[in-house]
């Protein structure tokens, strides 16, 4: 079987300390897939090696069955892959719209174009403004984006990244810090735009995980202990003894 | 919301085109040569310093170097206009020659950016400043081509030029430099507008980000720089033309600062704000250099000053009152006695720090007395050290005061604001 994303026997040290062991990880198409895992196991480490800001020690990932390993970020996601980041990762200084639209940039086209005009593009201005509603954060179009609510800036992030239409999304714990309503409006915009995308998601908070989930993946310290069916995974014995712990 | 979008635009326009007007009769109202001389400087300079802070403000990359475009772009079009006094080369339209510096300024910055835009922060920084020096040095060892610390001069004067013009009078020089000043910021003005310029900012603000929408952001910084260099060249050529002569100090690390205190004082955050500051401090820099030897102290105060206490340089400070100006006009009342007596706080400062370095410089230069406005100093007499050695540290005083006292106001006037917003 051909997976969406295929991860084989990757390897990631630095220096001398080997923080991913040999990691295989596959990702079905239009899946809600979950990493979990203990502090410091290496699921962002995971993720840096799937988006192209680190290079594998050795292994290979294949997105859509082409190797993505050796490619630099701006073409990974060019591919149709794009990613969150733990911690928030936006224009500061730019204003709320503007981040969205600079989102949409390269999908649309525009590349790096020094003589069109973009305020007179209605149709990127309106599906900006479709993107803006979506997170609802229409209110705050105006304002500068570093000047949000932290749950805000959560929402904003995870509009840049949907913003230019990447089928696979890398979310790396999208509800960190979040209040339970912030939790529940995330999860809701979450499983929102899930609907025709693949989903690879960090989350520490088991509620979520066992609600959204189509797949999870245990990773403890650097290696892939378990990946199964979230009714599986709850009741797996290594699982339950290195990471549920009850 | 569409109207009142089409408002701004058109007020926009009203005022650009009203500016325009004031400038092409700017020569009537100043008609002095000093007016004229110091109008084309500042053209000039507002070119070099709005390409430059194309990459300092909107792109974030702060460059040591960037008088190597200007300066070499300059360097081209003088001996294009030597090679035509000396019939080598037929004769050229001199308001084409900006050209020449724009493509020279595009070759160096293409090639130059390729090397140094491969590195950020300060390695950016370091490599442009080993640029720059290399420069200068190259133009005092290659005597063939910069004709060493007497540089190069050219007539401008090349015979019939378009439209019967000769750029003989400095007037006609103007309207040169004009011309080229209100295009070249035109274009960059609409560069902001473009995908290019807006990512030029989202590499400013967070690269990793513009990489995964994307964007290879080495190749964004690359075509800013090259970008920058042109305008930059172009800018250079204006120069040569306007002084018929180009020197070493136009590459150097000298003119390179100049730029960069310009778009820093007036402030880089924003598009006017270089403006601004060539504006301001070309005007200072010729008012001080003739009143007084030590302007170059004065300037450097200024400049450290600005840095320590508004960073955001002139631009910012008068745009920080936009959102009052918006939702609450009526509070900037509130703000004008702290401000006059901040002021005041400062002339009384500005006054006692100017008397005491011009009096300690009057000493260097075997002077008794020295002139100040319409007061004569003795220098040796201890009463007067005692008594500007008093108004200095009185103004210190007074300056650290009310600028904590604005600072309050101006946070109270700030909660009504965001008050009324929640509102
Ligand atoms: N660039 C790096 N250089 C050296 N060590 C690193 C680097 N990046 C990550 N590590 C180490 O790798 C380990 C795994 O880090 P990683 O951030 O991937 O964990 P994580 O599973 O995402 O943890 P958390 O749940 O806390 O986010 C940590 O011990 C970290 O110190
Ligand atoms: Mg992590």
């Amino acid at each position: 079987m051909n997976y969406h994303l295929e991860l084989k026997n990757v390897k990631k040290s630095f220096g001398s300390t080997s923080i991913i062991r040999g990691v295989n990880l596959n990702i079905k198409k239009g899946e809600i897939h979950s990493l979990i895992g203990p502090n410091g196991a290496g699921k962002s480490t995971l993720y840096n090696l799937i988006s192209g800001v680190y290079k594998p020690t050795t292994g290979t990932i294949k997105f859509n069955n082409k190797n993505i390993e050796n490619l630099p970020s701006y073409e990974i996601y060019r591919l149709g892959l794009s990613r969150s980041f733990q911690i928030t990762n936006i224009f500061p200084k730019m204003s709320v719209f503007e981040n969205i639209r600079c989102g949409l940039l390269w999908s649309m086209g525009y590349h790096y174009s020094t003589y069109k005009i973009l305020d007179k593009d209605k149709n990127l201005n309106m599906k900006t403004n479709e993107i803006l509603e979506q997170i609802s954060l229409s209110k705050f179009s105006k304002e500068s984006a570093g000047l949000l609510s932290y749950a805000d800036q959560r929402a904003l992030e995870i509009g840049i990244t949907i913003a230019g239409g990447a089928e696979t999304i890398l979310l790396d714990e999208p509800t960190a810090g979040m209040s339970k309503s912030e939790t529940q409006r995330a999860t809701k915009l979450i499983s929102n735009i899930a609907k025709n995308r693949t989903i690879l998601i960090v989350e520490h908070d088991m509620g979520v995980v066992f609600d959204l989930s189509d797949t999870i993946s245990v990773l403890v310290y650097g290696e892939i202990i378990c990946s199964d069916e979230p009714d599986k995974v709850k009741i797996n014995k290594a699982v339950r003894e290195a990471y549920l712990g009850d | 919301m569409g109207k009142e979008m089409f408002n701004s635009i058109k007020l926009k326009f009203i005022s650009l085109f009203i500016l325009i007007l004031f400038l092409l009769f700017l020569p009537y109202i100043f008609s002095s040569s000093f007016a004229l001389t110091l109008f084309c400087k500042m053209g000039v300079l507002i070119i070099f310093s709005v390409a430059y802070n194309m990459l300092l403000g909107q792109t974030g990359l702060l460059s040591f170097g960037h008088a190597i475009y200007f300066g070499l772009a300059g360097y081209a079009s003088i001996h294009i206009l030597a090679a035509i006094n000396n019939s080598y080369l037929p004769s050229l339209p001199l308001v084409l020659l900006p050209f020449v510096g724009a493509i020279v300024g595009l070759i160096l910055g293409v090639s130059i950016g390729y090397l140094s835009t491969k590195r950020l922060g300060t390695a950016f920084a370091m490599i442009s400043l080993g640029f720059c020096e290399l420069i200068t040095a190259l133009t005092l060892i290659f005597v063939v081509f910069f004709n060493g610390e007497d540089g190069i001069q050219a007539d401008r004067v090349t015979g019939n030029d378009l439209f019967g013009l000769t750029y003989g009078p400095q007037s006609e020089v103007y309207y040169l430099i004009l011309f080229w000043c209100i295009i070249t910021v035109l274009i960059m003005y609409l560069l902001t507008k473009t995908p290019f310029g807006r990512m030029c900012n989202a590499v400013r603000d967070n690269q990793q980000r513009a990489e995964f929408i994307g964007y290879n952001v080495r190749k964004i910084r690359w075509i800013a720089f090259s970008l920058s260099a042109t305008f930059a060249g172009a800018a250079g050529s204006l120069h040569a033309i306007n002084y018929e002569h180009i020197g070493f100090e136009s590459v150097s690390l000298v003119q390179s600062g100049m730029v960069l205190f310009m778009a820093y004082i007036g402030g880089i955050g924003n598009f006017l704000g270089p403006i601004l500051g060539a504006i301001s401090l070309t005007y200072l820099d010729t008012m001080l250099s003739d009143v007084t030897e030590a302007w170059v102290l004065y300037y450097g105060v200024i400049f450290v000053l600005v840095i320590a206490f508004a960073p955001q340089g002139i631009s910012g400070i008068i745009l920080m009152h936009s959102p009052i100006l918006r939702n609450n006009p009526a509070l900037l009342k509130k703000l004008i006695t702290p401000y006059s007596i901040f002021l005041v706080s400062i002339l009384l400062l500005t006054i006692g720090f100017t008397s005491i370095v011009e009096l300690i410089h009057s000493i260097k230069s075997n002077h008794e007395t020295l002139k100040f406005f319409w007061l004569s100093f003795n220098n040796k007499n201890i009463l007067i050290w005692l008594a500007l050695g008093l108004i200095m540290t009185s103004g210190v005083i007074a300056s650290r005061k009310s600028f904590g006292l604005v600072k309050e106001k101006w946070n109270e006037v700030m909660e009504e604001i965001k008050l009324s917003l929640i509102k």
